[in-house]
């Protein structure tokens, strides 16, 4: 356990609410699965706090970002209170998103110059 | 969603996720509960994750202040002593509150109804060589003021005349105003219904007319319209109503007697009162006896007419002595020189209520500290499951105010009750008060409460942020030897409880010590047994002439049922004395202002047992027909001719005439005020009753039983003799003597519940302060047990402790005290100057009572069996 929570990083302010809506635009997901799907699709890497998880999904839900719906899970044939993205939330994920790539972009530009303005 | 659905819905989802994690964890081969831990700690602080969330639904702020309310309800219902003790006290001292503001504001600040009291002012007569102000203006000067064109928009004149009205049925005593035309511009007001009187009403001719007071409207007439031009009997006279006053408005002022139910043109008083249709009141100056009012124009300031009124005064012919003084409105709702007293008399209420307050106050912040230190673990442990220190605090703000609240619901019919027994004393303050509940008054209080909940609150709140977290959790605290040594907050709470406690508890010895003193001081005559009324011939339509002839009437048929009878203008002790200017021979034609006279019948000084030191009694034989005599008392004597034998003497007094008397005797000087210092008693002239029959009489009669058994024979016996003659203030005189210890019974009553208040929260405060401290030590006692201390020595260490809170309280109440009785003596007639002993005993009484509390409570000592106690620790 030790060994992998020094692999680990912590995520970035306001990350977590664009992973949350990124998750959840194929479809809607409960609470655990979206913890869950971060967790595995990263390999582990980013491990979401759970206490920081719920707050997120109420807040991104006041914003209108996302709303819920108590579901039935037809596998476990039990209720879980389901998340989907609105069409806002979708616009949203846009937005972050091409603000993500621009980010990423201008910090690779830095960290790993070009060949042709290496040499 | 509502909350409670939305708190449920986050519980459920957050139970989903454990269940699922655990599930996962259960896959992963853990056992069950394995699982569930290993849930629980991959999930983190639970309580902190909802606090999160619901921060995210945004209104969290208002509905913590909810829950926070909630809690706090529930905390409180639950220790119902902690919360009783607390809310009790404030609740008084709010009820006091809102009681001495209810006073306060009908005396002084309450609107009586005049539009723009900014621009009305009132002009007095002053007397430079008395240096105080004379009660009443002549017509002229209203005439002169009134000519002030420049400054004055409109003046007015007016008296409070006592009247005999005949609305349908039965004759009744009512108060009416009679004012000239320009009142109504003057003061502002306007009748709701019909006319305000005019210039035509004033005519010699002009058929009688009057305005009704609102309530006189309501009460009589139903409200109806058809009250305007109904006639009404007044004095006599019949009058047609043509105007109602507007609701509440009670005239100009507080406190000349009860408040007018007529308002009628001024010049009809000569129909009622025919020697005022001889007098000529309209051109003679020295004809003092009506109120002058004026409105200034706008922008005209007090000191303008001040300084016009000045002219005035210095271009009166003759009269050197007297000047104008300009009051305003707020000034003028008293006569000018009553308005002292009275105001001291509402501050010092207003002192004693606030002195009530801080003692709740300080009873509130002990009984808080001793809570917030019992409570010391349970905050940690709510720190350390992730409550932020501003939220406890804020948890703790809303447990003070549910306190205040509450003391503030049931401080309110405290309020009213008290509000309403101050009515009864109704004369403390000679005025006549409108006490209806007061919701400035209220509102003040209110605030006053929770302030000072606030204040109390502040002390303990702090000690959240020392809790520390690791020592308070191991309960280390209450058994650190070292800490409990040093003086704590507590101490000096208990301390300023007791000092506070000193203070009223002296401030009540000493009246208490007074109202003694004037039970023992000689009154100079003998109440017991006589019953007093007064009764008025003028009601009774008996015509001046017929009355001395029905006074020998009646004084003959009530001495047949009694042991005496006698007949006086006024009966004795009473603050409104009749006065009048009068020259002895011994003073060479220079008038002595204002010396109070009296006119009595034969029997009056044996029936009150008043000794004729020299010379005569009045005899029945002084009448209109022999020669005009006087009575003086030994202070009249002694101010006229000194060291000279008055009889024989004479006496000018100049009443509507001048009369030249001769002194035929000297009685004993006698407290004729309520509470006139014997010592020094008013000069006071006695004329004989049938050379100077007055209108209204105070009947005496020395019954043969109880006096009040007496009453019923009393009206039968004056009805068959003379008809119709209504009595009014039918009392025993030793009521009346009674009457006059009014203001200074209702001070040291309100003090004396103030001061037990006091006395028995500082000994509560003493008593909680010491039991919590063993309770506390209790390790340390057991231990000292343990190795042999003896139970009695360790008690007495204690108990040394609380007498020693009580011995600094007192002595630091000392000072205070001191002042407080200073203000006392200051502020209210008849108050002793207090002696070093009462303050001594005072401090004794209280260490004693203090010791003994500390005494009492360290006994539990004996009870710490100290195997149990160092065993479970």
């Amino acid at each position: 356990m030790s060994a992998r929570s020094e692999d680990r990083i912590g995520l970035l302010q306001g990350t977590l609410d664009m992973l949350i809506l990124r998750t959840l635009r194929p479809g809607p997901a409960h609470g655990h699965q979206i913890g869950k799907h971060i967790r595995q699709t990263t390999q582990e890497v980013l491990r979401v706090e759970h206490g920081s998880l719920y707050p997120a999904l109420h807040r991104l839900q006041e914003q209108g970002l996302i709303t819920s719906r108590w579901e039935t899970d037809k596998a476990r044939n039990r209720e879980f209170k389901f998340y989907r993205l609105t069409p806002a939330g979708r616009k949203r994920l846009l937005a972050e998103e091409s603000d993500w790539k621009r980010l990423v972009q201008a910090i690779a530009s830095v960290m790993w110059p070009a060949p042709e303005e290496q040499s | 969603m509502s909350g409670r659905e939305r708190e449920d819905d986050l519980d459920r989802e957050l139970r989903d996720h454990l269940d699922l994690e655990a599930e996962e964890q259960r896959e992963a081969g853990l056992s069950p509960a394995e699982a569930q831990s290993a849930a629980r700690r991959a999930f983190g602080n639970l309580a902190l994750t909802k606090e999160d969330v619901r921060r995210a639904w945004g209104w969290s702020w208002i509905d913590d202040s909810f829950q926070d309310l909630r809690f706090a309800m529930r905390l409180l219902l639950r220790n119902r002593g902690f919360t009783a003790a607390a809310v009790i006290p404030l609740a008084f001292a709010i009820g006091c509150l809102a009681c001495t503001a209810t006073i306060a504001d009908a005396i002084l600040f309450r609107s009586l109804g005049m539009k723009q009291p900014d621009r009305l002012a009132a002009i007095y007569r002053f007397s430079r060589e008395k240096n105080a102000f004379l009660p009443s203006t002549a017509y002229l000067d209203f005439r002169d003021v009134q000519s002030l064109g420049s400054l004055v928009e409109a003046a007015a004149a007016f008296a409070r005349v006592s009247v005999d009205v005949r609305l349908s049925e039965g004759a009744e005593r009512m108060n009416s105003e009679a004012v000239t035309a320009g009142y109504f511009r003057t003061t502002g007001v306007s009748p709701v219904i019909g006319r305000p009187l005019s210039a035509e009403d004033e005519r010699p001719a002009a058929p009688p007319v009057a305005l009704i007071s609102y309530s006189l409207w309501q009460s009589r007439f139903g409200g109806r319209a058809s009250a305007l031009g109904s006639v009404a009997w007044i004095d006599g006279v019949a009058f047609t109503l043509v105007g109602v006053m507007p609701r509440g408005y009670e005239g100009t002022l507080l406190d000349w007697a009860a408040n007018p139910a007529f308002w009628i043109p001024l010049p009809q008083i000569k129909r009622m009162l025919p020697v005022f249709a001889r007098l000529n009141y309209e051109d003679r100056r020295e004809i003092a006896w009506l109120t002058t009012i004026v409105r200034l124009r706008p922008g005209v300031a007090l000191g303008q007419l001040q300084a016009a009124a000045n002219t005035l005064a210095a271009n009166l012919p003759g009269r050197r002595d007297v000047t104008f003084k300009a009051l305003s409105a707020d000034q003028s709702r008293f006569f000018p020189g009553r308005r002292a007293p009275t105001v001291r008399i509402v501050w010092l209420l207003v002192a004693v209520s606030a002195g009530a307050l801080a003692i709740a106050c300080f009873n509130l912040a002990n009984l808080l500290l001793a809570r917030s230190a019992a409570r010391e673990r349970e905050t940690a442990a709510r720190l350390a499951l992730g409550a932020g220190r501003l939220r406890l605090l804020r948890q703790y703000i809303a447990e003070n105010a549910v306190l205040a609240g509450c003391a503030c619901v049931f401080g309110l019919p405290v309020a009213l009750g008290m509000t309403g027994a101050a009515q009864a004393f109704e004369t403390a303050f000679g005025l006549s008060l409108n006490l209806n509940p007061d919701p400035r008054a209220l509102a003040l209080s209110a605030l006053a409460g929770l302030a000072t909940a606030v204040l109390a609150a502040s002390a303990p709140a702090w000690t959240f942020s020392r809790v520390q977290l690791a020592g308070a959790m191991k309960g280390a605290a209450p058994g650190a030897v070292g800490r409990a040594a040093k003086l704590d907050l507590r101490d000096v709470f208990v301390a300023v409880q007791v000092a506070c406690a000193m203070v009223a508890f002296t401030a009540a010895a000493l009246l208490g010590q007074s109202m003694r003193k004037w039970d023992t001081i000689p009154l100079g005559y003998d109440p017991k047994g006589v019953l007093v009324a007064s009764g008025d011939t003028l009601s009774a339509r008996i015509p001046e002439a017929d009355r001395e002839g029905i006074y020998r009437k009646l004084l003959a048929e009530l001495r047949t049922e009694t042991r005496g009878a006698a007949l006086a203008g006024q009966a004795m002790p009473t603050a409104n004395h009749f006065a009048a200017d009068m020259m002895p021979d011994s003073a060479a034609g220079r008038w002595t202002r204002l010396i109070d006279y009296d006119e009595v019948s034969d029997g009056y000084f044996k029936l009150l047992r008043i000794p004729v030191v020299a010379g005569r009694d009045v005899l029945p034989e002084d009448d209109s027909r022999s020669r005009p005599v006087a009575v003086v008392n030994q202070a009249a004597a002694r101010l006229f001719w000194p060291g000279q034998n008055p009889v024989g003497r004479r006496l000018k007094i100049r009443l509507l005439e001048t009369t030249d008397r001769e002194v035929v005797g000297v009685v004993a000087d006698a407290r004729y005020l309520p509470l006139g210092d014997p010592q020094a008693a008013l000069p006071v002239v006695f004329l004989p009753l049938f050379q100077n029959a007055p209108q209204v009489v105070a009947i005496h009669a020395l019954t043969r039983g109880d006096p009040k058994s007496f009453i019923p024979e009393f009206g039968r016996i004056v009805g068959r003799t003379v008809k119709d003659m209504p009595l009014s203030d039918v009392q025993t005189l030793e009521e009346r003597v009674d009457a006059g210890m009014s203001q200074v019974r209702l001070v040291s009553q309100a003090i004396a519940a103030v001061g037990a208040l006091g006395v028995l929260l500082a000994l509560a405060g003493i008593l909680a302060s010491c039991a919590y401290r063993v309770a506390q030590r209790k390790r340390e006692i057991a231990v000292r047990i343990a190795i042999g201390a003896a139970p009695e020595r360790v008690i007495r260490a204690f108990a040394a402790r609380g007498i020693a809170l009580g011995l600094a309280g007192s002595l630091v109440g000392l000072l205070p005290a001191a002042w407080a009785s200073a203000l006392l003596r200051s502020s209210l007639r008849g108050v002793d100057a207090p002696g070093a002993i009462l303050f001594g005993l005072s401090g004794v009484v209280l260490a004693l009572a203090a010791g003994a509390t500390a005494w009492a409570a360290a006994r539990r000592i004996a009870r710490i069996q100290p195997a149990a106690v160092l065993r479970v620790q």
